[in-house]
């Protein structure tokens, strides 16, 4: 009885992690900015491939996620720099920039890495309970979201910073006029939400096969689809 | 002075003509074969060996005096794994650039979508994959190796070697269901008992549930036909959950190259039968996969696909040459003499007349621990004999359809 209620427990937290990780960018980029980022699958491959490439390089992989999660954050200011911040006053064209700005991404890397890559494999670790067997990872993973939840509410709810962004993103106009540095703002939120994005891809990568899955997942989180096939989190575009 | 000048024009004229005709002579219009092959999208990392397989082998014929000494031009378009865009594509191929030879498709939902599009032209059509069977269309000609070469052999093995109940994890369109249906089959024919059987759709990466399904039906092995490169992160998964359950498969391997993509242990205990799969060492195979790799050093692994689409040029080079015509119907008498073989890597392989399936050499392999391949049984060559048996006959009638265990022809 209690292997089914933890294996019930355990494919909670599977589907939650899943979906908070892939997720939690998303909220800051859309929920607070409002920015349609249709490059958000863009910024978790680039989490992912950035930790596959610094294991085969002889990286810890903790190391290696945490890396590849700063990196997609740091992308995330440049792009926001670059692209979003010009389109602000025009969400639909902000739309149409992303979402060409996946597609070249896309292209790229499959024209620059290839079709397929070899994985790193999850990190060891499985533990028994009555008939089932469970992966220690997944729940690494479901540790993981949970503090992102927690890291995110301390963030935007408890500290100056946090303040002063709800305050941009009410009222840009009024929080500048009362000092705040709004453009520096945006760029922040920007890269916490793509930084966030590269850290599912880099926690995600070991466990996935490797291709350019990422895109696919906005899709998935994005498309009503989704709700059909709660363990996928992604449904194919179009029936294949 | 002016008849002068007209009987100038006129030798210019005729010298101009005469020029002409000779380059003509000289250079006739290459043939045009059309090629519909994914590159992108969660199906590229098979499509792309395919690419190079016919691109290989439209280099080699060309390099060798073309067909009927007409060079090949090869048309490729990526439909991205999307079948609305091979139906767009196809009729392309076929309507605008008149191509006189139709190649490709993946799944068989792309090859399903084109088939109907293809069957209102006289274009002949090379599917190069193996599928899970049953087409019986005059159209069509089938490369790679169907349920009675694949089925047949690997499930009374895996029952034999591992025990009489299995689980399937199958992705959810026609290649997934038709193939569990060949498996319920099967295994009803041997006695022995499906405890499950998981439709996946296409796309889905996450299978904590299907793992803690499979322990608590318990089988003695499981039958892993998922496609695509989300899908076959289960293998990472079910490993890292430590399922460590024998695993039997159509289309694992030889096909999808799991055991290169993933690291090892994930793809231990896999078996599949296969016609071709990398680590076949003959000097024939071993011959094809140098050219291969000089032209390709990229390339991760030699799939079956590629392999096949390779042959698709060869076969039909030998069709086109014995009948002296690029037409279907002379193509097709050759087919029905029986004698439209070629010599492959694999060994020699022929179109049967009935069904216009390929004859295969088939092996049994598995994937050990350090996900090393080795050879556990050779069945020499198999004959696609299913079709023929329950009816379907090419030289005297045109079905244009597909038939499963459950779907078979009208006695008439």
């Amino acid at each position: 009885m209690s292997a089914e209620l933890f294996s019930v427990f355990y494919q909670f937290a599977d589907v939650f992690a899943f979906l908070i990780l892939s997720a939690a960018g998303l909220a800051i980029v859309f929920g607070m900015m409002g920015v349609i980022n249709m490059a958000h699958g863009e910024f978790i491959m680039c989490g992912a491939y950035v930790t596959v490439g610094l294991v085969k390089l002889g990286v810890p992989l903790a190391l290696a996620q945490g890396l590849a999660a700063v990196t997609a954050g740091l992308i995330g200011v440049a792009v926001e720099y670059l692209i979003v911040r010009r389109l602000y006053k025009r969400p639909l064209d902000s739309l149409l920039a992303t979402w060409g700005l996946s597609l070249i991404v896309t292209q790229s890397m499959l024209l620059i890495v290839g079709s397929s890559i070899t994985g790193i494999g999850t990190p060891e670790g499985s533990f028994a309970i009555g008939g089932y067997t469970f992966s220690t990872y997944r729940l690494v993973l479901f540790a993981c979201a949970v503090a992102v939840l927690i890291g995110l509410y301390i963030t935007f709810m408890k500290t100056r910073f946090g303040v002063i962004a709800r305050a941009t993103m009410q009222n840009a106009a009024m929080a500048k006029a009362l000092g705040a540095r709004t453009g520096r703002i945006y760029a922040i939120s920007f890269g916490i939400g793509a930084g966030l994005a590269g850290l599912c891809g880099a926690l995600y990568a070991p466990t996935m096969t490797l291709i350019r899955w990422a895109q696919r997942l906005w899709w998935k989180v994005s498309s009503p689809s989704w709700s059909a096939a709660p363990m996928s989190c992604s449904a194919p575009r179009r029936p294949p | 002075m002016k008849s002068g000048h007209l009987l100038r024009t006129a030798v210019f004229g005729v010298a101009l003509g005469t020029a002409a005709f000779g380059v003509a002579r000289a250079a006739e219009p290459p043939l045009k074969v059309g090629l519909l092959e994914d590159v992108s999208g969660d199906l590229a990392f098979m499509g792309m060996p395919k690419l190079h397989g016919s691109q290989l082998a439209v280099e080699e014929i060309n390099k060798s005096g073309g067909i009927l000494g007409r060079q090949i031009e090869l048309i490729h378009l990526d439909p991205q794994g999307d079948n609305a865009r091979y139906q767009e594509f196809a009729r392309r191929l076929l309507s605008r650039d008149k191509v006189d030879v139709l190649i490709g498709g993946i799944t068989s939902a792309s090859r399903e979508a084109v088939r109907p599009i293809i069957d209102r032209t006289t274009t002949p059509y090379f599917y190069t994959n193996q599928y899970e069977g049953g087409v019986c269309d005059a159209s069509m000609i089938s490369m790679g190796a169907v349920p009675e070469q694949q089925f047949s052999t690997l499930i009374p093995w895996m029952v034999e070697k591992f025990g009489k109940k299995v689980y399937v994890i199958a992705a959810d369109y026609n290649f997934g269901q038709i193939s569990a249906e060949w498996n319920r089959k099967i295994m009803k024919d041997l006695g022995g008992e499906v405890v499950g059987e998981e439709f996946i759709p296409l796309g889905v990466s996450q299978f904590a549930q299907t793992i803690q399904n499979i322990q608590k039906a318990k089988p003695d092995w499981l039958l892993t036909i998922n496609v695509g490169a989300a899908q076959d992160s289960f293998f990472e998964q079910a490993a890292a959950a430590k399922l460590n359950l024998p695993m039997g498969s159509s289309i694992k391997v030889m096909l999808g190259f799991e055991h290169k993509r993933f690291k090892p242990p994930a793809l231990n205990n896999m078996h599949a039968t296969a016609n071709w799969f990398e680590e076949i060492d003959t000097p024939e195979a071993n011959d094809f996969k140098k050219r291969w790799h000089a032209k390709f050093p990229d390339e991760l692994y030699i799939n079956d696909m590629g392999y096949n689409a390779y042959n698709a040029l060869y076969m039909y080079k030998t069709l086109v040459e014995k009948a002296k015509s690029t037409k279907l119907e002379d193509m097709r008498k050759v087919i029905a003499t029986g004698d439209a073989c070629i010599d492959a890597p694999e060994g020699k392989v022929c179109i049967d007349p009935k069904s216009q399936h390929t004859s295969h050499r088939m092996r049994l392999i598995s994937v050990g621990p350090q996900h090393e391949v080795t050879v556990e049984k050779d069945y020499g060559t198999i004959k696609p004999y299913w079709l023929g048996d329950i009816g379907c006959d090419l030289t005297k009638k045109n079905d244009k359809d597909q038939y499963t265990p459950s779907h078979l022809p009208n006695k008439s």
